[in-house]
């Protein structure tokens, strides 16, 4: 940006850092008020910024606990018995995967999967009225503990089901951060409604992923 | 230029830590917490993500202390720590999504128990408010270079580009914090004596 015809303020700030500038710009800045003066400017704008006071730390809060500086390998039988306990498991996952690819083929026409089927969302939520923000709160709480109340997951696992599961983790746990850091930051009620709404989208595609997760890990064990 | 240095601590102290002492630890915390979160909560400026990364800076400082060879300045490898953390913080793409939060600037500050309000407080405040509004590289860039010291050359490493860029930014950034001082000045005069004109702005 030219500060007069023969100044820009690149040229300024090299000046100001004592970098490498022409011989004739110098001259040219000392001669011309404007360019003295915004050379002025950006040495005060530099002491502002270096007066900014010291902000202070939280208190410290981590555990600054000792850990082990070496691990110590593993004993020769261990390391053996971890071999062997390594090779069972692949072949047990080998199995398992065989046998879980084999099922999904299959049409499964009674499923009861109707857990979160009654969530559907309407597009027409009215996000300047609070109680539809607590009605979103009240479906996500109720989704949440629908899966709770879900068996376990199983052990050996396949890797697209257990990737689809981390993303949609992964994502709900973003939607929460950004709830979490919008309480700060004073979120409109629409944005506050517009990231439950995500958050239960999120939550009842998980539910609906952990549901077959569970009913196939249950088909496994009866057969 | 050259990077302005933290105070040094005593290197009894960092060969303690080293030996996994955890009072040398805490020393360590209580002589650069403070330094090290304003660096970072000046390049990050929400308090939450920044108290997360001073954490995640601590931590890996501890941990790794063993790797500190004693060649330089122990502050200097703790503030590279801080600033590549940050760094990777700007570039990550979950700070990206968070970015529209950033609109809103209520609530977040945290001088606010400064009292009695001066002159040299208000231009403070000005500044402050004003480097919250730049881009994250742009603030990035003008802090380290005007604030901590670090050369073009250094920059241009740490964000892998050129020292163009970095001189480019840093011109960006004073264009934007005198844009956004001028207007605070024109909509709420200052009794500052020194409030010279604004410069013309044709580029």
């Amino acid at each position: 940006m030219p500060i007069c015809n023969s100044t820009t303020l690149d040229q300024l700030l090299s000046i100001r850092d004592a970098g490498p500038v022409e011989a004739y710009v110098v001259q040219h800045v000392n001669t011309c008020a404007a360019c003295s003066r915004e050379l002025d400017r950006l040495r005060e704008t530099q002491s502002l910024l270096n007066a900014m006071p010291i902000l202070a730390a939280p208190a410290q809060s981590f555990s600054l606990q000792s850990e082990p500086r070496d691990k110590q390998p593993l004993h020769a039988s261990r390391r053996i018995g971890f071999v062997g306990f390594a090779t069972a498991a692949s072949v047990i996952a080998l199995a398992t995967l065989i046998a879980v690819t084999r099922l999904s083929h299959r049409e499964d026409t009674t499923s009861p999967v109707s857990v979160a089927t009654s969530y559907a969302l309407t597009d027409n939520l009215d996000f300047d009225d609070r109680p539809g923000i607590a009605s979103l709160v009240v479906q996500s709480q109720d989704l949440e503990s629908r899966l709770h109340r879900l068996p376990s997951r199983p052990i050996v696992e396949r890797a697209s089901t257990t990737t689809v599961i981390d993303s949609l983790q992964d994502s709900i746990q973003l939607v929460d951060y950004q709830l979490s850091a919008g309480q700060d930051s004073g979120l409109s009620d629409r944005q506050t409604a517009q990231l439950w709404k995500d958050r239960i989208q999120l939550m009842d595609s998980l539910v609906k992923v952990r549901y077959a997760e569970a009913q196939r890990f249950a088909v496994l064990q009866y057969q | 230029m050259t990077q302005v240095l933290l105070p040094e601590i005593n290197a009894s102290v960092i060969v303690a830590a080293q030996a996994g002492d955890c009072p040398a630890h805490a020393a360590i915390y209580a002589h650069y917490s403070n330094r090290i979160f304003t660096l970072i909560y000046r390049i990050i400026p929400r308090r939450s993500l920044a108290e997360d990364l001073l954490q995640e800076v601590f931590i890996e400082v501890l941990r790794e202390i063993n790797q500190f060879a004693g060649i330089g300045s122990f502050g200097g490898w703790l503030r590279s720590i801080a600033v590549n953390k940050c760094l990777m913080q700007i570039r990550s793409p979950w700070h990206r999504s968070m970015l529209w939060l950033d609109d809103s600037t209520s609530g977040l500050a945290i001088e606010q128990q400064v009292p009695a309000p001066d002159i040299a407080h208000a231009l403070q405040t000005d500044m402050d408010a004003a480097l919250r509004r730049l881009a994250p590289l742009t603030r990035a860039v003008v802090w380290l270079h005007d604030v901590e010291g670090y050369t073009h050359a250094e920059i241009a490493q740490l964000f892998g580009r050129t020292t163009s860029f970095s001189k480019s930014q840093l011109t960006r950034a004073h264009l934007r914090l005198r844009e956004y001082l001028t207007a605070n000045e024109t909509s709420e005069p200052l009794p500052c004596p020194s409030a010279t004109q604004p410069l013309s702005t044709n580029s």
